[in-house]
């Protein structure tokens, strides 16, 4: 037979096998085996054709071989026995899922933040939570019985040396004194006051600290991070409002509002009418500071913020009272 | 801190609308607290600045951002005329290390009435009443330049003596509102005779106060030690406008710009003649100076700003420039400004009032330096999604408990709160309680998880203060079979370890309770019927077989053996025997059943091919 004829021979064979069977494997050895294949046969007798014989042939039967291997594919592909829209597969029957835990809000926003932070070279810093009126205040250049220091309402464990740490600045104070410029370091921690717990206080909750500490670095620098920190967190077309604030880990000081993104800026009563938000604070830090912690003022500087993440949590959530998202009150959808 | 508008204009000329004032005010530090009507604009104060409890001062910031002329409050600044020695009121400090300052100044022969109306209505619009001529003149002075200030009748005194001695123990003092307080050894009182007549830098006395017949008085002003009065006005639960100002840094200068300020209005309102009296002044602060340096501006600030520009925003907000060449400035820190310690708290001053808005916003281009993330916190975070994987739900709890018995736990030194005086020495105590919120809402509740830190003390030094990372796991036994919700709990555990690469792992009894958890004699956690702990950095530190992925596949051959056990023998050891026995990779437990004192029990052995 020539090979012309073998070749629609075959092609109507192979039809016929696809339907008959579907052992796919033994379809594709009896046509393709490197011994005895069907079609690797018909390649071995190529050789022995004259060249016209092989100018015509040849391109028809390598276009027969290729076909024929996609055609086994394809039929392959959709020949698994069941359907998807075979009875007895009720695509709208749900079914109890397998069961899965939940991350707790703080978490989940922490690891955002974590990741933003990783991406741009930082380091994730941790400190004690029982801290030294040292690391939490005096090398945050707040001096014993500074007015400052009633900001904070503190918790100690023994007056006046040992204490709760009020804010994540006291992980700054650990890393700029246990390590040497350049600096780059961010982490989330908690931190406790010494207050009776309402809706929007708890003795407890947690801050984002940030700094970076490099020759060269500037307010301008610090604008910028932390206008793509906000662009990450809230949105590209947030809008900003950076004003001068005093704290004094920092000189000179910066705050930020956001504007209003539920009134755009009307005013309403989550921003107490005021049209802004305010999301964190932050500043370049203290000249005293970086001394005290055996930095270079003169040749280094650096910038740090800090924000609390309880309030950014329960708004991404939708909780209204602190107490519940530390009080055991987040119950997860089941 | 309020600010009336019209009160604001005594001292720059703008038409400016209020909205637009507390835009200016917010971008240099003092941020408008909430909506305004138009008239008085409610400022925040942070708690550096002395001089912005004063109109004065917040007007001098304002007209340096607004390139306006500041109109100071004028002064009756002549010598006040003589008067005999038994004629002074004698003033005595006793309590030293109290007082800074107590400036006096007597005045005869005025008329004590009401006060005109611009007094009364520039007062009511700050928020005060108005009371008399002497009393309006000596709040309205406070308000304006942030002197708290005292006046009271020379001829109410009984003695021609002022004492400013501490007070004695349980000694009670009626206050000008008419309230009796109890102060201590550690507060600051006046005294004439026998008579407290006020608490100073706190409230003033009843007793001198100033009727509609007094004719003379002594007015004072005086600078104390700002953290005691802070101290004293906390403990007696007293906040008023006159602790509000005498408890920030103050300086004693102000004393004397106040006195003057009140003279010029007292003999404008009331008349009569002024004479001196005793100024307490032990150590005369001297004006400070310091250097400005251009470059350091732009080194913090990022940008040059012209030499012009620094120097005309530093003399607008009252510095006084001493010498200068191209590199520097050297500049008299004004009196008020006791929050000024560094360089950069000036370089401050030059930013914010150029105003932040208007600075570039920069990306930092330089290389970032090698990451040091604790290898602990990237475990924990693979923890807590293993646990997830596991079904587990994670909640984070309050680490504050009330005190409870445990030797090693650290208590709280001053609490307010009586239910959270104390550190958590497990995570057990505040997670178990949540599977009771899930069981309130009736749902079954899952296991739950918790990262985060005990803490105990093992001496009585802060050194001896330990935080442990842990992580904790509960599950609710009370509905249900206990053993098959421990078998449960189990695992968890077995998953997660397997998922480690953690193997060897050894179950050890400690007592009835509880068993600790052993990879060799590495303390891995432990185990109860109802909760586990793990101790991350051990966990961190075991021994793991990670080459988990298989490339040559063994088919390994199996066979399940029954063998008759006595009731209620462990397994394990069972377990290992016949895994012993049959040189097998390894052995699964399938099924047990009771059959009569006995129990039959099914394993699956794995063997080699």
């Amino acid at each position: 037979m020539d090979i012309k004829a073998q070749i629609e021979n075959y092609k109507k064979q192979l039809e016929e096998d696809l339907v008959a069977n579907k052992d796919f494997d033994a379809i594709y050895l009896k046509y393709f085996g490197k011994q005895t294949g069907l079609i690797t046969e018909l390649v071995k007798q190529l050789p022995s054709l004259s060249s016209e014989e092989k100018t015509e042939v040849g391109p028809l039967l390598n276009v027969f071989k290729e076909e024929s291997k996609v055609v086994i594919d394809e039929a392959r592909l959709q020949g698994s026995e069941k359907r998807i829209t075979d009875a007895g597969i009720d695509l709208t029957l749900p079914l109890k899922p397998k069961k899965s835990g939940y991350l707790h809000p703080t978490t989940q926003i922490i690891r955002e933040m974590d990741e933003f932070f990783h991406y741009h070279g930082y380091s994730i810093a941790e400190a004690p939570e029982i801290e030294t009126v040292d690391y939490n205040f005096r090398k945050l250049n707040l001096p014993d019985d500074h007015p400052a220091t009633d900001l904070q309402d503190t918790l100690f464990i023994q007056t006046p040396e040992i204490l709760m740490r009020t804010h994540t600045s006291s992980v700054e104070a650990r890393v700029l004194t246990d390590s040497k410029p350049p600096i780059r370091a961010a982490g989330a921690g908690k931190v406790y006051r010494n207050e009776t717990a309402s809706k929007s206080n708890a003795a407890f909750f947690h801050q984002y600290q940030g700094f970076l500490v490099d020759e060269g670095i500037t307010l301008e620098h610090l604008k910028g991070t932390l206008t793509q920190i906000h662009q990450f967190l809230f949105g590209e077309d947030v809008k900003l409002r950076f004003r001068y604030k005093y704290y004094p880990e920092v000189s000179p000081g910066m705050g930020v509002d956001m504007e209003c993104q539920l009134c755009n800026g009307k005013g309403c009563e989550t921003c107490k009418l005021r049209g802004w938000m305010e999301t964190l604070g932050s500043g370049m830090i203290h000249y005293n500071t970086l001394k005290m912690c055996g930095i270079d003022p003169e040749i280094y500087t650096g910038f740090a913020f800090g924000m609390g993440l309880d309030r950014l949590v329960m708004q991404r959530f939708g909780i209204s009272d602190i107490r519940k998202l530390y009080g055991g009150g987040v119950v997860y959808k089941d | 801190m309020n600010i009336p508008l019209n009160w604001l204009k005594e001292y720059i000329k703008t038409n400016k609308s209020a909205e637009d004032l507390a835009e200016s005010f917010t971008a240099i530090g003092l941020m408008l607290e909430g909506p305004t009507d138009g008239k008085v604009l409610d400022l925040e104060h942070r708690m550096d600045r002395a001089d912005w409890l004063s109109i004065l001062g917040c007007a001098r910031d304002l007209a340096a951002i607004e390139k306006l002329d500041l109109i100071e409050p004028e002064r009756y600044t002549q010598e006040p005329q003589k008067l005999d020695k038994n004629e002074k009121i004698e003033i005595k400090v006793e309590a030293k290390d109290l007082v800074k300052r107590f400036n006096t100044r007597i005045f005869k022969n005025i008329e004590v009435k009401q006060s005109p109306k611009w007094l009364k209505e520039s007062l009511e619009s700050y928020g005060l009443p108005s009371k008399n001529n002497i009393v309006d003149i000596t709040n309205y002075v406070m308000v304006e330049l942030g002197q708290p200030m005292h006046a009271q009748d020379t001829d109410k005194l009984s003695k021609k003596e002022i004492v400013l001695r501490n007070a004695k123990k349980d000694e009670a003092v009626t206050t000008l509102l008419g309230e009796q307080v109890k102060v201590d050894e550690t507060t600051l009182v006046l005294s004439e005779g026998d008579n407290t007549i006020a608490i100073g830098g706190i409230v003033g006395g009843n007793k001198t106060e100033i009727d509609s017949n007094t004719t003379n008085i002594i007015l004072d002003a005086g600078n104390y030690n700002q953290i005691s009065i802070r101290k004293t006005s906390r403990k007696l639960g007293i906040r008023n406008e006159t602790v509000l100002r005498s408890e920030k840094f103050l300086h004693p200068h102000l004393t004397q710009v106040a006195i003057e300020r009140a003279t010029k209005l007292i003999l404008e309102l009331a008349g009569g003649e002024y004479y001196e009296n005793y100024d307490y002044y032990p150590n005369e602060e001297k004006p400070v100076q310091m250097d400005l340096r251009f470059k350091r501006i732009e080194m913090i600030g990022g940008s040059a700003v012209e030499p012009s520009v620094v120097k005309d925003t530093m003399t607008r907000l009252g510095y006084k420039i001493v010498a200068e060449d191209t590199k520097k400035l050297t500049l008299e820190i004004p009196f008020f400004r006791t929050d000024v310690l560094v360089e950069d708290d000036l370089v401050s001053d030059v930013l914010r009032i150029s105003n932040y808005e208007t600075l570039p916003t920069t990306m930092v281009q330089k290389a970032p330096p090698k990451e040091v993330t604790p290898e602990v916190y990237k475990y924990e975070n693979k923890l807590r999604d293993l646990f997830v994987g596991l079904g587990m739900h994670e909640h984070i709890t309050n680490p504050l408990v009330k005190k409870g018995t445990d030797e090693t736990q650290i208590e709280m030194d001053n609490a307010l709160n009586s239910e959270q005086n104390a550190l958590r020495t497990s995570i057990y105590e505040t997670l178990q309680p949540v599977l009771s919120v899930y069981k309130k809402h009736k749902l079954i509740p899952p296991a739950l998880f918790e990262v985060g830190l005990t803490y105990h003390k093992v001496g009585n030094s802060y050194k001896d203060m330990k935080e442990i990372r842990v992580i904790e796991g509960v599950l609710d036994i009370t509905t249900g079979d206990v053993v098959e919700r421990n078998n449960e709990l189990k695992g968890i555990l077995a998953a997660l370890f397997e998922n480690l690469g953690i193997g060897n792992i050894d179950y050890k009894s400690e007592n009835e309770n509880s068993a600790k958890i052993y990879q060799d004699k590495l303390e891995l956690g432990e185990f109860r019927v109802d909760s586990f702990t793990l101790y991350t950095e051990n966990l961190l530190k075991a021994e793991t077989d990670i080459l988990r992925v298989k490339s040559d596949f063994v088919h390994e051959k199996t066979e399940d053996i029954t063998v008759e056990v006595k009731k209620e023998e462990p397994l394990g050891p069972v377990m290992t025997d016949l895994k012993e026995k049959h040189k097998a990779t390894k052995v699964e437990y399938v099924d047990s059943f009771d059959k009569e004192d006995k129990t039959a029990v099914t394993f699956r052995i794995y063997l080699n091919p």
